[in-house]
């Protein structure tokens, strides 16, 4: 055996003897409890005429996202706003929220792979510096839960919570499968 | 005197054409002069920053576009400068806020994420 040969094999039995180190004691990263496969039942349901996105949604530049603008459904409707969820291009999926006050319209898209652990969501930063949140699940996830409180029961691929303080969200499922996902940094910018 | 006559109704013929124009210059150009602009692109921010340009407009839209398939958590705003932020929202992957053009303001794209990740673009229309 050369001394070259040697070397690498060395090398490539300190870096296995490494991993299974590393692996014994737990520094390897853990993969996050699944809640679902990602489907959404809300996008499989016959369309309605209450789904259709309003013209003004789909006249922002950011509907250029959508893969199919038609698919859209609506999954919630209070006095405050109407909530649609969209297949996005790229793997994604696509949250809309049309709010009663100020015309205003929030758009994201998402990989959709965030639904089998997570949730994709948006927010507003209130006047007592905590966030109103909104998201869509995947299909069987059936509570969110954030600062400690009651479990919130969900129906029909969506959540919102108010006055949200704290950064993690719990959602789980009816089998008991629970997994938290990460809002980012709440402060407030300066 | 038809020779008279003729010529007026000539120029008050020119004239309603003349007020429909300016009529319909003043419906159309409004529309028309809405602006769009990238205040950044190809460029990485880093881990809870946001960003601007600076330039201040009465903005009606707001956009970060990240990448295909973005999934970190992100932020939009605006800022003024009588009465600070506005317009604040937050979300994860690439997001977009439309509004009423209500305030004079600073239009940020946030990086809410403990990384740093590279945009394509951030846009604001006004």
């Amino acid at each position: 055996m050369t001394l070259r040969r040697l070397v690498i094999a060395l090398v490539a039995l300190a870096s296995a003897a490494v991993a299974a180190v590393a692996a014994g004691i737990g520094l390897s990263r853990p993969s996050a409890p699944v809640l679902s496969d990602g489907s959404i039942a809300a996008l499989e349901r016959p369309g309605r005429s209450a789904d259709a996105l309003p013209a003004r949604v789909l006249e922002l530049p950011f509907a250029r996202h959508f893969a199919n603008p038609n698919a859209a459904r609506l999954v919630s409707r209070d006095v405050e706003r109407s909530v649609y969820v969209v297949p996005g291009r790229d793997a994604t999926v696509c949250l809309v929220v049309v709010e009663a006050e100020a015309s205003g319209i929030a758009l994201n898209c998402a990989a959709r792979s965030l639904l089998r652990s997570g949730s994709v969501w948006q927010g507003t930063r209130t006047a007592d510096g905590a966030v109103d949140i909104v998201g869509v699940v995947g299909d069987g996830v059936t509570y969110a839960t954030a600062d400690g409180k009651t479990r919130l029961p969900l129906r029909g691929n969506v959540f919102a919570m108010s006055g949200v303080r704290n950064r993690t969200i719990i959602l789980g499922t009816e089998s008991g499968v629970e997994a938290a996902f990460d809002l980012g940094d709440l402060a407030p910018p300066e | 005197m038809d020779g008279l006559q003729g010529v007026l109704r000539r120029r008050l013929r020119r004239c309603l054409i003349a007020a429909l124009l300016v009529a319909a210059w003043l419906i159309v150009v409004p529309a028309a002069s809405a602006a769009v602009r990238a205040y950044l692109n190809d460029r990485t921010i880093p881990a809870y920053t946001a960003y601007t340009d600076g330039v201040r407009h009465n903005h009606y839209y707001n956009e970060v576009y990240w990448s295909p398939g973005a999934n970190w958590s992100a932020g939009l705003f605006e800022r003024t400068a009588c009465c600070g932020v506005k317009w604040e929202k937050i979300s994860v992957g690439n997001f977009a806020y439309s509004h009423d053009p209500t305030w004079y303001a600073e239009p940020f794209c946030h990086n809410r994420s403990g990384s740093a990740h590279f945009a394509d673009h951030c846009s604001a229309a006004w």
